[in-house]
C-alpha cells in the first residue's frame, strides 16, 4: 500500500522502480515450489501421473470412508466370481462373493496407509541416524555404518517372513513394525552422505563458532537444507513400500485376515485356474498397483529434478 | 592390494558371527521343538522331557548356540519334519535349480542391460535416452510379483509359449532333451527377472559413460583419429564394464534373496518356494537353515564385489 502511494506521489520514479523489481527477480532465487512447478510444466508425462495419483488417492481416502465393514468382511458363496457387470457389480465378486470394487478401494486405502506409516517410520529413523553419523563422524559413524552394510545385505523379504509368522498377537501395527526394521537404512546413506558435505560448509563453522548447540546445527541449520532430498527419498521410498507390502501380502505374510490388501487380492491368481480364466479377479489390482508405482515414480523424478539444479529441464 | 583384501575378509568372520547369533534367536523363537512332531496320545510326557533333556534344551543359551555352532560344521542342520529327511538332502535337491534360475537372470540382465546403458550414456538427453529412463522408471518402481504375474499370464496362459510351471518335463529323457527342457522351462522367468534387474546397471553404465566422454584418454583417441564408434565399443566400453562387474555380488545376492516371490509365482521347485511352503507347513529347520545359508550367501555376494572393486579402483585401496 505504502509503495503505492509513494509511487502516486513522486510520478518521476515511476520508471526506475519496476527496473530495480526486474533486477531484483532475476537476483532471487526461484521458490522450491515454483522450481517443482516450472518442472512439471516442463515433464508433461509427470503432470499427468500427478493428475492421476491425486484423483486415485482422494478418491479411495474419501470413498472407503463410506464402505461399510461388512462389504469386506461378507461371506456368500452363492455370489462367487461372478463376472463384472452383473447383479450391479461393476468389477464382478471375487472367491467369497465380496464386490471387487469396494474390496478394491478398501484395500488400496489399507496399502496406501500402510507403506506411508512404514515411509514415515523409515524416514524419521533415518534422518535422525544420518544426521548423527554425518555430523559427529568418528567411531560412531563408522559403527553404524558397519551394522548397515550388513543389514542391507541381508534377505530380508525370508527375514520379514520369518518375524510376520512367529510373533505373537500379530496385527497391522506389528507388520509395520517389522517391515519398519528394513525400511531406514537407504535413507540413513543417503542423509548421511549429505550431511558429511554439509557439515564443511561456512555456515556450518560460523554457527559452531558462535557457540550453538550441536542439536542446534543439526536440526535446525542442516535439517532444513535437507528438504528436497528428503521429499525426493520419501517419494520413492513409498514406492518402495507399497511394493513390499503387497509382495508380502501376496505371498500371504503380510496384513492379517480381515484387512484386505491390493497383494491379497493378487494373490487370488496362485490358483492357476483364476489366473488363466478369471482375469477380471486379479488384474483391477494389478493394474492399480501399476498406476501407483509408477506415477509415483515419474512424480519422484520431478522432485529430483528440482532438487539438483544440474539436472533440471526448464 | 593384498592388505584390503584380507582386511575386507576379516570383517566377513564377525559378520557372519552376527548372522549366525541372528538366526539362532529367531530359530529360538519359533515355536515347536524337534519333538513336538513325534508326540502320539500314547507318548509320556516325562519321556518327552527326558528326549528335551537329552538334546540340551534346557541348557543356557550360550551352551544351545554352541552345540548348534558345531553341528553345523559337521553339516547337521537338523531333520525336516514335514519331509522326514535331513535338512541337508532337502536343501541340495533344491539348490541347484535356484542357482540355475539366477544365473540365467544374469545373464539376461547383462544381455538387456550393457546395450541399453551404452545407448543412453553415448546419446544422453536424446529420445532413446528419454525412452530408457520410462523404461527404468518401470523395471524399478514395479512391484516383482506384478510383472512375473503379468508374463505368466500372457506368455504362459494366453499365447502358451512357455510352460507355466515346473523345471522339467516329464517325458524329456536323455541329457540334451532333459536339459533343453530344463532351460525352456527357465526361460521366462529367468528373462523376466533379468529384465526387471537392470536398472541399476542401466544408471550406472550410463552415467559412467557421461563422465567418461569428456575425459583426456577419449579426447586423445579422437584426435587420433578413431573412429566414435569405435571409441565407444573399445575405450570406453572397457573402462565403464569393470566397476559394473562389480556389481555382479550384489546382484546375486538379490536375485537368491528375490527367489521367494519369483518360485512362488511359477511355482518352480527352488530354495524360495522351499523357503514359503517350509514356513507355512511350521517345517522351522528347513526355515533356519534356508535363512543362514541366504544369508551367508549374501554375505559371500558382498565380499566378492568388494574385492573386485578394490582391484579395479585404487582409491579405494589401503596401504
Amino acid at each position: 500500500m505504502s509503495e503505492q502511494n509513494e509511487t502516486q506521489v513522486q510520478p518521476s520514479l515511476q520508471a526506475t522502480v519496476p527496473e530495480i523489481k526486474d533486477g531484483a527477480v532475476i537476483v532471487e532465487a526461484p521458490s522450491t515450489w515454483r522450481t517443482i512447478k516450472r518442472e512439471f510444466l516442463k515433464d508433461k508425462v509427470a503432470l499427468v501421473s500427478a493428475v492421476i495419483l491425486a484423483v486415485l488417492f482422494l478418491t479411495v481416502i474419501i470413498w472407503s470412508f463410506f464402505i461399510p465393514k461388512t462389504a469386506v468382511t461378507n461371506v456368500n458363496i452363492i455370489d462367487q466370481y461372478l463376472a463384472p457387470g452383473t447383479q450391479g457389480h461393476i468389477l464382478g465378486t471375487d472367491e467369497q462373493g465380496r464386490d471387487q470394487l469396494l474390496m478394491l478401494v478398501a484395500s488400496a486405502k489399507n496399502s496406501l496407509l500402510i507403506a506411508f506409516m512404514i515411509t514415515v517410520i523409515g524416514q524419521v529413523v533415518g534422518i535422525i541416524i544420518g544426521l548423527i553419523t554425518g555430523y559427529f563422524r568418528g567411531v560412531v559413524d563408522t559403527v553404524i555404518m558397519r551394522i548397515i552394510d550388513f543389514w542391507i545385505v541381508l534377505p530380508f523379504i525370508m527375514i520379514i517372513i520369518v518375524l510376520v509368522s512367529i510373533v505373537p498377537k500379530y496385527n497391522e501395527w506389528t507388520l509395520i513394525w517389522i517391515i519398519g526394521l528394513f525400511a531406514w537404512q537407504g535413507t540413513t546413506r543417503l542423509i548421511r552422505s549429505k550431511v558429511l558435505s554439509e557439515s564443511d560448509r561456512d555456515y556450518v563453522r560460523a554457527s559452531k563458532t558462535s557457540g550453538s548447540s550441536n542439536f542446534m546445527i543439526m536440526f535446525r541449520e542442516i535439517l532444513p537444507n535437507l528438504a528436497s532430498i528428503i521429499i525426493v527419498d520419501s517419494t520413492l521410498t513409498f514406492a518402495g513400500n507399497i511394493g513390499i507390502e503387497t509382495t508380502l501380502s501376496f505371498l500371504g505374510f503380510g496384513l492379517p485376515n480381515g484387512t484386505p490388501s491390493l497383494g491379497t487380492m493378487v494373490s487370488a491368481a496362485t490358483d492357476p485356474t483364476v489366473l488363466a480364466t478369471k482375469a477380471y479377479v486379479w488384474l483391477p489390482p494389478v493394474i492399480f498397483i501399476i498406476v501407483i508405482c509408477v506415477g509415483i515414480s515419474f512424480v519422484g523424478q520431478v522432485f529430483r529434478r528440482a532438487a539438483d539444479a544440474r539436472q533440471r529441464l526448464g | 592390494m593384498w592388505k584390503t583384501i584380507i582386511r575386507r575378509v576379516l570383517i566377513m568372520i564377525p559378520q557372519i558371527v552376527i548372522l549366525s547369533v541372528l538366526v539362532f534367536v529367531l530359530a529360538k523363537l519359533m515355536p515347536g521343538d524337534p519333538f513336538s512332531g513325534t508326540i502320539g496320545p500314547n507318548t509320556d510326557p516325562k519321556q518327552i522331557e527326558a528326549l528335551k533333556r537329552a538334546a540340551g534344551l534346557f541348557d543356557p543359551w550360550y551352551v544351545q548356540y554352541w552345540h548348534w555352532i558345531v553341528n553345523l560344521f559337521h553339516g547337521n542342520l537338523g531333520q525336516s519334519y514335514t519331509l522326514k529327511q535331513p535338512v541337508t538332502t532337502v536343501l541340495g535337491n533344491r539348490i541347484g535349480n535356484t542357482v540355475w534360475l539366477s544365473l540365467l537372470s544374469l545373464i539376461v540382465s547383462y544381455a538387456v542391460a550393457i546395450p541399453l546403458g551404452m545407448t543412453s550414456g553415448r546419446h544422453d538427453g536424446s529420445r532413446r535416452d528419454r525412452g530408457i529412463a520410462i523404461f527404468n522408471y518401470f523395471t524399478f518402481g514395479l512391484p516383482t510379483f506384478v510383472v512375473f504375474l503379468l508374463g505368466l499370464y500372457f506368455f504362459g496362459y494366453q499365447l502358451n509359449w512357455f510352460p507355466t510351471s515346473g523345471t522339467v518335463s516329464i517325458n524329456a529323457s536323455g541329457f540334451f532333451a532333459e536339459a533343453s527342457s530344463r532351460l525352456y522351462h527357465m526361460l521366462l522367468p529367468g528373462a523376466l527377472a533379468g529384465i526387471l534387474g537392470t536398472t541399476s546397471t542401466i544408471q550406472y553404465l550410463r552415467s559412467e559413460i557421461i563422465d567418461a566422454k569428456s575425459q583426456d584418454y577419449v579426447r586423445t583417441a579422437r584426435s587420433k583419429g578413431v573412429p566414435t564408434s569405435k571409441v565407444y565399443s573399445r575405450h570406453i566400453f572397457r573402462n565403464s564394464l569393470l566397476p559394473i562387474a562389480a556389481f555382479a555380488g550384489f546382484q546375486i545376492t538379490g536375485l537368491i534373496g528375490g527367489s521367494v516371490v519369483i518360485e512362488q509365482v511359477f511355482s518352480y521347485p527352488g530354495m524360495g518356494q522351499l523357503f514359503i511352503t517350509a514356513i507355512t507347513s511350521r517345517d522351522y529347520s528347513v526355515v533356519t537353515a534356508i535363512v543362514l545359508f541366504t544369508g551367508i550367501l549374501a554375505l559371500f555376494g558382498s565380499l566378492l564385489s568388494d574385492i573386485i572393486l578394490s582391484l579395479v579402483d585404487p582409491r579405494i585401496r589401503i596401504e
